[in-house]
């Protein structure tokens, strides 16, 4: 043998040698690195599952994604000859034959539509575009849109006034609602709804407009919410009434008795003030309506659609029948339709002894007295559309792009339309699926979507158990805009969402068997897709204001009003650098608060920070400007003592621009 | 956290001027003013049909003279007689006293405390949005909004407030001014934004601002010790108008413009601004200022505590009586001490005209008018007043007797 | 409807899953008791019949004979068969004067292992069921439930209190299910709790003079079929205390036992009024129709048939119980809210704990009515209210018990079994615990109130 063959026969050997023990070695380290990141001994998951499945902008996003339209909003025309409907996820309007069960027509329109309504002759309808902060006026015999109506930041459910004149929109995330003169096109006033306003409905008689909001108004710490329902007198265009749903949150569907004496909304009774030691008999989440009695000194009651030990989670549309027999809620995270016999649920409140009434709405045991009966349906079952006679309820199964048809006689589901939707089933659809349904939480108590509407926040603290009761009370985050902000929760214990997502949060919240890998692969892929909106806080592409570019030079100062140097640590940047403007790190900026038992918080991503109020780990602040006004009486929390309030005012400018998309892009790109 | 908060208070009081430690007395009446000056458009009187639509003001061609007059006290249930402000709108009479805030609607005063959310109970200013109904108080701890009884405040430690201490509020649409101690922070009311315009980025000498009044989609802002600035509220300009002497004891030359730099009232009706200072009143009508004063006009004081224009009239709320002028023609009220009732002076540079009424307004030191349809509201350090009667200036002045001066 | 739907499915999946040389879907499991031996049968005095044995019978196929798994047992009952149907777990004894014990055989009677071993000679381990992961819940030492892993190298008491535990069942979202009796309810109730023992709590009310009969057992949809006072009831699982349904309504005789064999239909235990043998019989979800089963054999009774593979796996918990621990922790909003009388008209001023050794401790409560306290785990607790001068108020409660570092809420005592707690951040829980563990050489003390003392609410700062 040669000295070079050898010399080479050696080569390879050590190369091959070095190739196995660097694979080796390389498995061996992928392998402790997974079930570091997913928190179980023999995970499933494969390197793709971070590294690729869960990227929505990765290189391969399209070969796991697919167009879903996700109908959200269904309509019926005057003549019931033609069904709207908003299919949110692929911005578009859809004209849907009910006869034919076909789409005839599928109109783009803004980004994210949301609502629909139309003229009764059919040949204008209008549709609200969540991110799109307009409404689109499309002509239904074109097939086209026609124009665009600016409205408040969000808009959602809209309204139409009886002579079609007036045009009533629900700005979601600027707590108003638009009044559009349909006239001019122009949104003429607004008024200040409660929080996140969700839904509007006129009165049979027209001469109210009611609108439901999602979010309690107060956040003071500690305190249950109180959500407000507000009422417009529409002759004056003034409100005349701001009832409050003490203790409930996120009423989202609203409609009336067709005499007008009742208006009935949806509701949830969450029980985060309470120590989440347990999950059976409604501790955690429970789900009813709101009955209003509409005259002078008329009673506003909460009523438990649930049963003891059976839960229907996420009511979300409410339709009462012409006739106002019946009225229809849909669950959409319990894929059931609960029926309501009207006339027993108002002979059973006109009999309740008066101080029982109270206790009622924490009663799960009175549903049997009003439910007649409970309609299995398909997944994420959402708004709802009579039939003009009432004979048929169609209903938008969100995560299945169908719409399924309900007799309202036989009180079941006797067809579906099929509106179109890709056929394959894609991992983050499945995952979208898994986290609109109480399915995998005990009894169904609470879907994903319950604390974390349309993945954002429900502005609540909670009391969770693993650290003890009444003790690190927790701010719910937005799952919006979470790639790369891993560590997770407040103390940054999760490395990732498949921990965090995990069986500990099986044990201490969902209470029944954890997600099956699959599936937690599956939501989490799902929640990676989250998006924040679109900011309205940025005058457009890289235009900041002239006080928010001193905002900007305020977060990023290194030196305070007198000239002294801030230390690195306690500068705003250091800790929320950009673009997710966070280090990931924990830090104590003397935010401890009176139950925390730590006193070092994960910086959070500051990206649209506008609209996720309360603020801190423990929800104590109830503004922006509380962090610094009354939250850090050690000035650590980035040094502010110095600022005088314009700066203040500056820099919470600037705060609120970040995150999103501007506007303008989504504009162009919708 | 209590000390940080204090620690605040104290920081942004600095900015303040030595001034704004609240004297006690009169004195305090003296600092508490406040401007609003919208045109009442709001919805029909109590006890009409809120349904019918709005009423709009009838603009007056001449002075009016009041001379019927009823006083509300906490007899009548006000909360205090101490009135600092009052204001009609959407239906209802509100009131800003030193014991909360109070509307009179369908013969019934309510009460809006500081238990049901108002931010101070010394409540200098108020306006009502004529677009939403919604009433804003300026108040001594913070900008409170009422919306169909819902109460909000907004101080400066939950918000972008420029201070605790509202002097004046005014609100058209989405556009809510406060004028504060520390400058005039402006509010979006569609989307919650704040600004702070003091002397730090805007012309005034001092961020102490008294009164705010917005007309014809323009700010006008009485600054303390620096006139009166106009913010255009589409372009974002600012204009400022001082007294060209820079004279505080006097003002030297007539009509050269402002006639002090010390503002505390503005009020812009049909295009006439008119401010008040504690050295007289000046008009300004886009191309011409004039000055009055009490030693060559009606105007009965010079310190004047609050202006509010209907129409071509300005309605001059003094330390010492109330008067209503069109610039031409003058009608001063005061109470007669002891009697219960009172004089009416009525003059127009030529001829005078001296009524002796058994009814006038409750007090002589004024801070604050309002008008509902054609009656007259006015707020006294000692009761509300309601001037319901009234007959035309120019008329009394020709049948009175009135005599050449 | 939508549970029969589910039903099928849940058939239809168990059938796919089994292939080959699994045991028939609708192959009977059953006890067969000596027929002379009547005493044993209808009045649960007798919980281990001498000369009992377990069986099977394919009841899908008429030419099919009993196939007897116990050969080999001097007595054998309370068959449990495991979710895949392979393994049927019963109590046990092996040979006369044994203790009974825990046991496991494969499906065709082969491979009889022990799974849980008497700790005395004259125990009595009863009533197996399944659990996920093949660990087993049954009635063992003091009448109370355990929980033994699969291989019996654990077992582990989840169950605290002096009354019995009997007749566990696994639901299908993993609680367990049982018949439970205290001092002064000689009546057994229905609970549930978890497989670790935490969240016990009441689940169905029957009444005072009836008698539960066995075990519940739980159909696809979810509703549970039992035996009370010889008859067949259910209850929806959604409201298990206002849903009772008596499904035998109008027939004659004695039922003892009860099982969902399809969508439609029950396999029954059933004595004729005119016979004096139990036999299986199939009865319509109707009720119109009962069918005796072939499986006549005049010299014994059959009772407590099992259907294989008639149901998915239980889901699993994951335990809350932390064995570092040595107690748990209990809150409640309100102690004066009560479905109860009050012996007097004011308000309650403090909480007694006892322990069946003796007083643990007094608690004053909150000024909202809540207390919160850290009490010793795994022993039976008792709670009485009492006003400002230490006098009984309401109870004493029945007995409950806190597994190691189980927390547990209550909105009041003997509260409203179907109420959801207010919203509202109790007074107590802003506080750490009020600690009554016990003191060694006392088993009394007062926390919170001077001794001798009147007892007062404690006053919100």
């Amino acid at each position: 043998m040669s000295g070079s063959r050898r010399r080479r026969l050696i080569g390879s050997g050590i190369g091959v040698v070095l190739l196995v023990f660097v694979g080796v070695n390389g498995y061996t380290h992928s392998l402790e690195h997974v079930q570091y990141m997913a928190g179980t001994e023999s995970p499933s998951l494969n390197c793709f599952a971070c590294h690729v499945t869960t990227r929505p902008d990765g290189p391969f996003a399209s070969f796991y994604q697919e167009d879903y339209l996700s109908p959200l909003d269904v309509e019926v025309s005057a003549d019931g000859s033609s069904l709207y409907v908003t299919a949110e996820d692929l911005d578009r309007l859809l004209l849907v034959d009910p006869e034919r069960r076909e789409v005839l027509r599928s109109i783009p329109v803004g980004r994210r539509p949301h609502s629909v309504v139309a003229t009764r002759d059919g040949g204008t309808a209008y549709v609200s575009n969540r991110w799109s902060n307009s409404v689109s006026i499309v002509d239904l015999s074109a097939g086209t849109v026609t124009g665009e109506i600016e409205v408040g930041t969000g808009p959602s459910a809209l309204v139409l006034s009886p002579d079609e004149s007036t045009l009533y929109v629900a700005n979601t995330t600027s707590d108003n609602v638009s009044i559009v003169d349909l006239e001019t096109g122009e949104d003429r006033r607004r008024f200040v709804a409660g929080r996140n306003p969700y839904s509007v409905a006129l009165s049979p008689d027209g001469t109210a407009l009611y609108t439901t909001s999602r979010l309690s108004r107060d956040l003071t710490f500690r305190e249950p919410p109180a959500t407000e329902l507000t009422v417009l007198d529409t002759r004056s265009d003034r409100v005349v009434d701001r009832h409050v749903l003490q203790d409930a949150h996120v009423v989202e569907g609203i409609d009336f008795t067709p005499d007008g004496e009742l208006a009935l909304v949806t509701l949830i009774r969450p029980k985060n003030l309470i120590p989440a030691t347990q999950i059976d008999r409604g501790w955690m989440q429970t789900f009813g309506i709101g009955v209003l009695e509409r005259r002078e000194g008329g009673r506003l009651i909460q009523l438990l659609l649930d049963d003891v030990n059976a839960f229907y989670a996420d009511p979300y549309d409410i339709v009462v029948t012409p006739d106002g027999d019946r009225a229809f809620v849909s669950h959409s995270g319990a894929d059931v339709v609960t029926v309501i016999d009207l006339p027993a649920l108002r002979e059973f409140i006109d009999t309740a002894p008066p101080d029982s009434l109270a206790a009622y709405a924490n009663h799960l045991g009175v549903s049997s007295r009003y439910v007649e009966a409970r309609i299995p349906t398909g997944p994420n079952p959402k708004s709802m559309a009579l039939s003009p006679d009432g004979a048929l309820l169609y209903l938008a199964e969100r995560v299945a792009d169908r719409l399924a048809v309900i007799d309202t006689d036989r009180l079941e589901v006797v067809y579906h339309i099929d509106l179109g939707g890709p056929a394959r089933q894609t991992l983050i659809r499945r995952g979208q699926r898994l986290f609109h349904s109480a399915d995998h939480t005990f009894q169904g108590q609470f879907s994903c979507r319950s604390c974390h509407p349309e993945g954002h926040h429900d502005a609540l603290t909670y009391d969770l158990e693993p650290d003890g009761i009444g003790l690190n009370i927790v701010n719910n985050l937005s799952l919006r805009g979470l790639p790369g902000t891993a560590p997770y929760k407040w103390t940054g214990k999760n490395v990732s969402l498949y921990r965090q997502c995990g069986f500990r949060f099986a044990k201490w919240l969902t209470r029944t068997e954890p997600y099956a890998e699959k599936d937690l692969h599956a939501l989490v892929a799902y929640i990676m897709t989250l998006e924040h909106a679109p900011n309205r806080y940025r005058q457009g592409p890289g235009g900041l204001t002239a006080a928010q570019l001193r905002g900007k030079a305020i977060f990023e100062r290194e030196r305070t009003n007198d000239g002294e140097e801030i230390p690195p640590e306690n500068r705003c940047i250091t800790c929320h650098p950009p673009p997710l403007f966070t280090n990931l790190a924990k830090a104590d900026v003397g935010s401890t608060g009176p139950t925390d038992t730590e006193s070092e918080f994960d910086a959070p991503s500051l990206n649209n920070l506008y609209d996720q109020a309360p603020y801190l780990h423990d929800g104590r602040a109830m503004s922006l400007e509380e962090i610094w006004t009354r939250f850090a009486p050690e000035d650590r929390h980035g040094v502010a003592n110095d600022l005088t309030k314009t700066q203040l005012n500056d820099l919470i400018g600037y705060l609120k621009t970040l995150g999103g998309s501007d506007v303008g892009q989504a504009r162009t790109e919708g | 956290m209590t000390r940080n908060a204090a620690s605040r208070v104290s920081r942004y009081a600095a900015h303040l001027p030595a001034a704004t430690a609240v004297p006690a007395g009169a004195a305090v009446v003296a600092a508490v003013m406040a401007v609003t000056g919208l045109v009442i458009t709001g919805r029909p009187a109590a006890g009409q049909d809120a349904a019918a639509g709005k009423v709009a003001t009838t603009t007056r061609s001449t002075v009016p003279v009041y001379d019927t007059w009823q006083t509300f006290t906490t007899r009548d249930g006000l909360p205090s007689d101490k009135i600092y402000t009052v204001k009609v709108g959407d239906g209802r009479v509100w009131i800003g006293t030193d014991k909360g805030a109070a509307y009179l609607e369908d013969g019934d005063w309510h009460l809006l405390t500081v238990e049901d959310g108002l931010g101070h109970s010394i409540v200098l200013s108020i306006d009502v949005n004529e677009e939403t109904g919604d009433v804003w108080f300026g108040t001594m701890s913070g900008l409170t909004r009422w919306s169909a009884g819902r109460v909000e405040t907004f101080d400066q430690f939950n918000s972008g407030l420029a201070n605790d201490v509202v002097y004046g509020v005014a609100a058209d649409g989405e556009h809510v001014w406060a004028a504060t101690a520390a400058g005039a922070a402006y509010l979006n009311a569609y989307t919650m934004e704040w600004g702070i315009f003091s002397d730090e980025n805007a012309p005034m000498h001092e961020p102490w601002t008294y009164g705010v009044d917005i007309s014809d989609g323009v700010a006008y802002i009485a600054a303390w010790g620096g006139g009166v600035l106009e913010y255009d509220l589409a372009t974002g300009e600012w204009r400022d108008h001082r007294d060209p002497d820079g004279e505080m004891e006097i003002d030297l030359f007539p009509d050269d413009g402002l006639v002090h730099d010390i503002t505390t009232a503005v009020s812009r009706e049909e295009e006439i601004l008119w401010v008040g200072t504690y050295f007289g009143l000046s008009r300004y009508d886009g191309a011409r200022w004039r000055g009055y004063f009490d030693h060559d006009s009606g105007l009965s004081s010079n310190f004047i505590n609050f202006v509010r224009a209907r129409g071509p009239v300005a309605w001059v709320c003094t330390d010492d009586g109330l008067n209503a002028t069109d610039g031409t023609t003058w009608v001063t009220y005061r109470r007669t001490e002891n009697t219960g009732g009172g004089e009416v002076l009525i003059s127009d540079g030529e001829t005078e005209a001296r009524r002796r009424h058994t009814s006038t307004i409750a007090h002589n030191y004024v801070l604050g008018v309002d008008f509902e349809e054609d009656r007259v509201w006015v707020a006294t350090a000692k009761g509300l007043s309601l001037g319901v009667a009234y007959r035309e200036a120019t008329a009394l002045l020709t049948s009175s007797g009135a005599r050449n001066e | 409807m939508r549970g029969i739907r589910l039903a099928a499915v849940a058939l239809a999946v168990v059938a796919t899953a089994c292939g080959g040389g699994d045991p028939p879907v609708g192959l009977l499991v059953f006890t067969q008791v000596p027929a002379q031996d009547v005493s044993s049968v209808g009045s649960d005095a007798h919980q281990f019949p001498v000369g009992s044995r377990i069986v099977t019978l394919d009841s899908q196929d008429p030419s099919a004979t009993l196939n007897i798994l116990t050969a080999n047992f001097h007595s054998a009952r309370a068959p449990a068969v495991s979710p895949d149907g392979r393994t049927v777990a019963f109590s046990g004894q092996r040979d006369e004067g044994d203790p009974w014990e825990i046991w496991a055989i494969d499906i065709d009677g082969t491979r009889a292992r022990r799974i849980v071993r008497a700790a005395g000679a004259d125990s009595r381990y009863t009533d197996p069921a399944f659990l996920p992961g093949g660990r087993v819940v049954f009635v063992g030492e003091g009448s109370a439930l355990h929980v033994a892993s699969a291989d019996g190298s654990t077992v582990t008491r989840i169950t605290h209190h002096p009354g019995p535990d009997l007749s566990p069942t696994v639901l299908a979202d993993g609680r367990v299910l049982f018949a439970s009796g205290q001092p002064s309810t000689p009546v057994p109730r229905i609970f549930t709790a978890r497989a670790d023992g935490t969240a016990a709590q009441l689940f169905y009310q029957n009444r005072p003079d009836s008698q539960l009969f066995g075990r519940a057992r739980e159909r696809p949809g979810g509703e549970l079929v039992f035996i009370e006072s010889g008859a067949v009831v259910s209850v929806s699982p959604g409201r298990p205390l206002a849903s009772r349904t008596v499904l035998s309504e109008g027939l004659d005789g004695t039922f003892h036992s009860v099982f969902p064999l399809g969508p439609d239909n029950y396999v029954v235990s059933y004595r004729p009024p005119d016979r004096s043998r139990f036999g299986l019989h199939t009865l319509d979800a109707d009720m119109v129709g009962l069918e005796p089963l072939p499986d006549a054999d005049s010299k014994y009774h059959s009772l407590e048939p099992v259907v294989v593979g008639s149901r998915l796996a239980p889901k699993t918990f994951e335990s809350v119980v932390d064995p570092q621990k040595d107690y748990g922790e209990l809150y409640c909003l309100d102690a004066d809210h009560s479905s109860l009388p009050a012996a007097g008209a004011d308000g309650s001023a403090a909480v007694r704990v006892h322990t069946p050794a003796g007083l643990l401790g007094d608690v004053p409560l909150e000024a909202d009515g809540s207390f919160y306290i850290q009490v010793p785990a795994d022993t039976p607790l008792q709670f009485e209210t009492l006003d400002t001068e230490g006098r009984v108020v309401r109870g004493p409660s029945a007995w409950v018990w806190l597994r190691p570092g189980e927390r547990r809420g209550c909105i009041g005592c003997h509260e409203d079994r179907q109420l959801a707690p207010e919203n509202r951040v109790p007074d107590a829980v802003r506080n750490p615990p009020v600690v009554l563990l016990p003191v060694p050489d006392s088993t009394t003390m007062i926390a919170g109130s001077e001794p001798g003392g009147r007892l007062a609410r404690r006053q919100t700062p």
